[in-house]
């Protein structure tokens, strides 16, 4: 039973992985990969070097981190109170409009966003401006782009995470709820001692996933939400390298710096996984 | 014993749900906007949205985008090929995926910690996308129908989430038991696991449909022939390129060019979005609990 | 037996008759061309011309065209190099950068000698225009793709066009100097010209960049750059410098903060996206835009076009007027054509590329042809553009039907005149506005030859300087502080390798200039 997915991903993972020797050659598609010049760790070197280097790991490792740590908890909350619903036809509304905004293409994401927080135009200036706060060009504030982007991408795909969530849940059979409630627990009690631990082995096993991707901090939205005013905070390092390679085909530059980030990724993926191990029996191996 | 089904409601239970119900209700609306804003920026005058205008209800009403999509020809073919796509799509990945999720999470596998690794090395590494596209090219993959299908349907994520929810959810002592009746491997997978796994089945399901409704990338690279182009590319054609040409300096048909874009921008979201969103409520039902209860008893 | 035989005879018959066909077939070879478009919204046409079809029977060549989309065009054009499945050629500047070119020489048929061979055309353009071949002829003196000149092309690029239902309704005249330009903002911004009783008048409502604002809002400066986009100017001497260290560019930098101060620019001219300028150009009942830079009126603000007048430069504070003029940019290029490796008959694909190279071939290929009821021959010497009948722009049906300004073409001065255009759109008006201000275009910082070398060590360079010059260029307009801060900006800019830069620029400018 595991021989068709092997063979496939043997065939079409395993085999193109040779391309990693482009990372340590000076690839000219004319000479071919295995016809170009070795250059060994220059490629990496020229990086490291680079005025940019340490700016653009700061900005991805801030960004990265914090969008972690605040779209991965929002999910779990969003299906314990699905699961607590009681009136369905509302719960049904409820998970379908927290999925929608999921399917907003990024293009027009970044559009609405820089046009929701317009302060002469966008809504949200105005509703704050009700209230009192002001906000002003929040889209050019340096300091503020890690929020914007954190905060956006809760809203974009909060429901849709929680979809693998509610599907845990309904693993739970309802003779626990009724021998529970029969035992005097509210509700509150059983969302926290019934719901909660039923997701934590899937939620650990997500969360050690998503921890591999910490310097992988999407190209699109970053590039179209970045500004002169905000570079200093949004410059990662996948625009840098887009920005690079539009002057010159920098594919060996590209390559090492990918293959940096893949060897970061991976170890931190080992990292926690061996701390989810020991500290709540699950891990992926 | 018959157990009365409802038991008053204790008074922290109601604070618990009217907490529960407003910020429910909140975030409903919060999530609901971005969606209605869409809608009613596709049948509104392009230059009132880019002013801010739109807020409530549409202004200066026109169903001009909708029917300037529609004259393109080529969105119908990308939306045939895509749903093509999907339905061929969903079923290799849920029978590549599955099956290869249940495997590894018995404990019983020979060399499963070395099989794991194989699956999760090329989550992370990988040669780029020349030797990719060079080694589809060799297998004489290149320009076809199953390019869009096939490759790319080992989805790691995949399998561990799918994992996951096996080793959790189903009981060591079914397996016991069946195997105690001569049940083979096989036979307990198809006749037991599948019909109790309905919830992570349709998750995979939904994630790898919407997955490929949406992507445009691997089209991009590996298709040539506009006849198998996707939706999602056709709808990129449309609109990043009418986007681009403002890099173009001269003359007005740039500037026209780009007024097409955001005309359409928005009722390209609603036209390529509706089909794939109204599938989840279908999808919905395996959610419901007690998925396991007849496993047990029966 | 004789059933046999008689079949046997009928196969043979057979064969003979489908033989002088594929001769025929094998005398017409077919060449692929890959070429890149803007965008898909202007389709195929342009492949399909009458013009096309008599130059390819002209030349005995069948041309099958792989058309690629820009926006796309960056991932796919490295795997087209890496893959291996090249085209015969590549078209338009748009498709190859020098860069490619260079990196991938070997993919590359050397032209040099095969242009006096099979191109009589293009030999006799060299002859009589010698800067078309220093275009072409990269520092080693070898030539690896064809040229183009535009025709019928202005001196200017952007100009100012300032909204004169405005001036009029405050009695105001055409500002002469970049002081009076100030004041005239300032009058929109708080007199209400438009008499609605909101302060909703933008004096510039446009985005700012650096890179852009040198060339248009501060040009009164002086701080005119190439529109390569390199910062690389020329100043009054003739001599190239870098414009973003230049006192004439922070003395710009001043006034524009200034005049952000005075809320006569756009408060989010950093932060907002296109469309919402043109929300306020393009606005219903009337346009909310005082003042933008354009190609013409009605690139700049549509449907509001006939609100806005081409304005007369203004003078800045040494008293010259400057407009942007880039000809070397936007009216001339190399790369127009490129013969790759897997070409099998270069001389034969060279000399079809040689008929684009005449005066009625360059016209065809820039408005459309003939035998398409583009243009109308008028028998007298003279040829008509025509505007086309189902309302579209002329601009965009040119863009439909033709290359437009991709692929290789020359047409001599004589020729140029004439070709009659429409007085109310596209090039014609182009050229109207252009006479207002060309008088005050100066030479700028041209485009020139790089070895690979030098082209590697600036893709490293430039995105770092660059980076930091709009970085600082943004602060400094909405924050201001440039007097404190601008001895750092200059060491920093050292530190990233500026002076590096410079001397590339410099070395491949005297290089130019020996051509």
């Amino acid at each position: 039973m595991l021989l068709p997915p092997a063979a496939i991903f043997f065939c079409f993972a395993y085999i193109p992985i040779y391309g990693i020797i482009i990372a340590f050659k000076d690839f000219k598609p004319a000479l071919g990969i295995f016809g170009s010049q070795w250059t060994g760790f220059a490629n990496f070197l020229q990086y490291f070097n680079s005025y940019m280097f340490i700016n653009t790991i700061r900005n991805t490792l801030t960004i990265s981190i914090y969008t972690i740590l605040v779209t991965f908890p929002l999910p779990i909350v969003i299906a314990l109170m699905c699961n607590q619903m009681a009136a369905k036809r509302f719960k049904r509304f409820f998970q379908v409009s927290t999925y929608l905004p999921h399917f907003i293409s990024t293009v027009v994401m970044a559009g609405m966003i820089i046009l929701f927080l317009s302060p002469s135009s966008g809504i949200i200036p105005k509703l704050l401006g009700y209230a009192g706060i002001e906000m002003g060009n929040i889209m050019g504030k340096a300091g503020a782009f890690s929020s914007i982007y954190a905060w956006t991408e809760v809203w974009q795909h909060v429901g849709w995470d929680s979809i693998m969530y509610i599907a845990a849940l309904s693993a739970v059979a309802p003779e626990l709820y009724e021998a529970a409630e029969i035992d005097g627990a509210s509700k509150w009690q059983r969302t926290l001692y019934i719901d909660l631990p039923m997701l934590t082995t899937t939620a650990v096993v997500l969360f050690i996933l998503r921890s591999g991707t910490i310097m992988s901090v999407g190209f699109e939205k970053v590039y179209l939400l970045q500004n002169s005013l905000n570079m200093s905070t949004s410059e990662t390092i996948s625009t840098y390298v887009y920005k690079m390679g539009l002057r010159s085909n920098q594919y060996s530059l590209s390559a090492a710096i990918s293959l940096f980030n893949n060897v970061i990724n991976f170890i931190i993926l080992l990292l926690v996984n061996y701390a989810a191990g020991k500290l709540s029996d699950t891990s992926l191996f | 014993m018959k157990r009365t089904k409802k038991v008053r409601k204790s008074r922290n239970d109601r604070i618990f749900d009217a907490v529960l119900y407003t910020f429910a209700g909140l975030i409903t609306l919060g999530a609901l906007y971005p969606m209605y804003f869409i809608l009613i920026a596709s049948i509104s005058d392009p230059t009132q949205v880019s002013a801010g205008n739109i807020v409530l209800y549409p202004i200066g009403f026109s169903l001009k985008g909708y029917t300037h999509l529609a004259s393109y020809s080529q969105v119908w073919v990308g939306y045939l090929n895509t749903v093509l796509y999907v339905i061929a799509g969903t079923f290799i990945c849920l029978a590549v995926n599955i099956p290869a999720a249940y495997v590894l999470s018995r404990q019983d596998l020979v060399g499963r910690k070395l099989l794991v690794v194989y699956f999760l090395i090329p989550m992370f590494f990988s040669g780029g996308l020349i030797p990719t596209y060079i080694t589809v090219k060799n297998f004489g993959l290149l320009d076809s129908f199953w390019v869009m299908v096939v490759p790319f349907s080992v989805i790691t994520y995949f399998i561990i989430v799918a994992r996951t929810f096996f080793k959790t959810t189903l009981p060591q002592e079914l397996w016991e038991s069946a195997q105690l009746d001569g049940c083979g491997n096989t036979r307990y997978f198809i006749q037991f696991v599948l019909p109790l796994s309905k919830a992570i089945i349709a998750v995979i399901a939904l994630w790898s449909a919407v997955g490929i409704w949406n992507s445009y990338f691997n089209a991009l690279i590996y298709l040539q022939s506009p006849q198998l182009y996707p939706l999602q590319l056709v709808m990129r054609n449309i609109l990043i390129n009418n986007q681009v040409v403002s890099d173009m300096s001269t003359g007005s048909a740039a500037a026209e060019a780009k007024k097409a874009a955001s005309l359409i921008k928005y009722c390209a979201i609603v036209v390529s979005s509706l089909p794939i969103m109204s599938m989840y409520p279908f999808v919905q039902k395996y959610f419901n609990q007690g998925v396991m209860i007849g496993a047990l008893k029966g | 037996m004789k059933k046999y035989l008689t079949l046997l005879l009928a196969l043979a018959l057979a064969f003979t008759a489908i033989i002088p066909a594929f001769a025929l077939a094998e005398d017409i070879p077919t060449f692929r061309i890959a070429i890149v478009r803007w965008t898909d919204s202007w389709g195929t046409d342009f492949a399909e011309t009458a013009l096309l079809k008599q130059l390819q029977e002209e030349a005995g060549v069948n041309i099958e065209w792989d058309v690629y989309y820009y926006g796309d065009w960056a991932e796919t054009k490295s795997l087209l190099l890496a893959s291996g499945n090249l085209p015969d050629a590549f078209f338009g500047a748009i498709t190859l950068s020098d860069t490619d070119i260079s990196q991938n020489q070997d993919f590359f048929v050397d032209l040099t000698d095969l242009i006096p061979q099979y191109m009589p055309n293009l030999t006799a353009i060299f002859e009589a225009d010698p800067s078309m071949k220093a275009l072409v002829t990269n520092r080693d003196g070898k030539i690896y793709s064809l040229p183009k000149k535009l025709p019928l092309r202005p001196l200017t690029a952007f100009e100012p066009y300032i909204n004169t239902v405005w001036l009029d309704a405050l009695g105001l005249p055409m500002p002469q100097t970049y002081l009076e330009l100030e004041a005239t903002l300032e009058a929109f911004v708080t007199q209400d010209p438009n008499g609605n009783g909101i302060a909703d008048e933008v004096g510039f409502p446009a985005s700012g960049t650096a890179v852009n604002d040198i060339n248009q809002l501060m040009i009164p400066f002086g701080t005119q750059a190439s529109r390569e986009g390199n910062f690389m100017g020329l100043n009054n001497d003739g001599q190239p410098y870098f414009v973003p260290t230049a006192d004439n560019y922070k003395a710009g930098v001043e006034w524009v903060h200034g005049l952000y101060e005075k809320g006569l620019l756009s408060e989010e001219r950093f932060t907002q996206t296109s469309d919402m300028v043109t929300a306020i150009t393009e606005a219903d009942g009337g346009s909310l835009a005082g003042l933008f830079y354009a190609w013409t009126a009605d690139a700049g603000a549509g449907v509001n076009a006939d609100q806005f007048e081409v304005m007369p430069v203004v003078s800045g504070p040494d008293g010259n007027r400057y407009v942007e003029s880039d000809p070397t940019y936007l009216n001339y290029s190399r790369n127009e054509f490129e013969v790759t490796t897997a070409c099998q008959d270069v001389g034969k694909l060279l000399a079809f590329a040689d008929l684009f190279y005449t005066d009625l071939a360059s016209l065809q290929t820039y408005y459309g042809s003939i035998g398409d009821g583009k243009i109308s021959d008028n028998g007298d010497g003279t040829y008509t553009v025509l505007v086309p009948s189902d309302g579209t722009s002329l601009d965009t049906s040119c863009w439909t039907f033709s290359f437009r300004d991709h692929g290789p073409k020359y047409m001599n001065a004589e020729f140029e005149s004439s070709i009659i255009l429409p007085e109310d759109q596209g090039d014609g008006i182009k050229l109207r506005d252009d006479a207002v201000n060309n008088m005050y275009g100066r030479d700028n910082f041209p485009v020139c030859s790089y070895t690979e070398e030098q082209l590697s060590r600036l893709a490293v360079l430039s995105t770092d300087i660059k980076n930091y010059v709009e970085q600082m260029y943004a602060h400094w307009v909405v924050d201001g502080g440039i007097d404190e801060e601008w001895d750092a900006y200059v060491s920093q800019l050292n530190a990233m390798g500026l002076t590096e830069y410079i001397s590339i620029y410099e070395d491949a400018y005297q290089f130019y200039l020996g051509q």
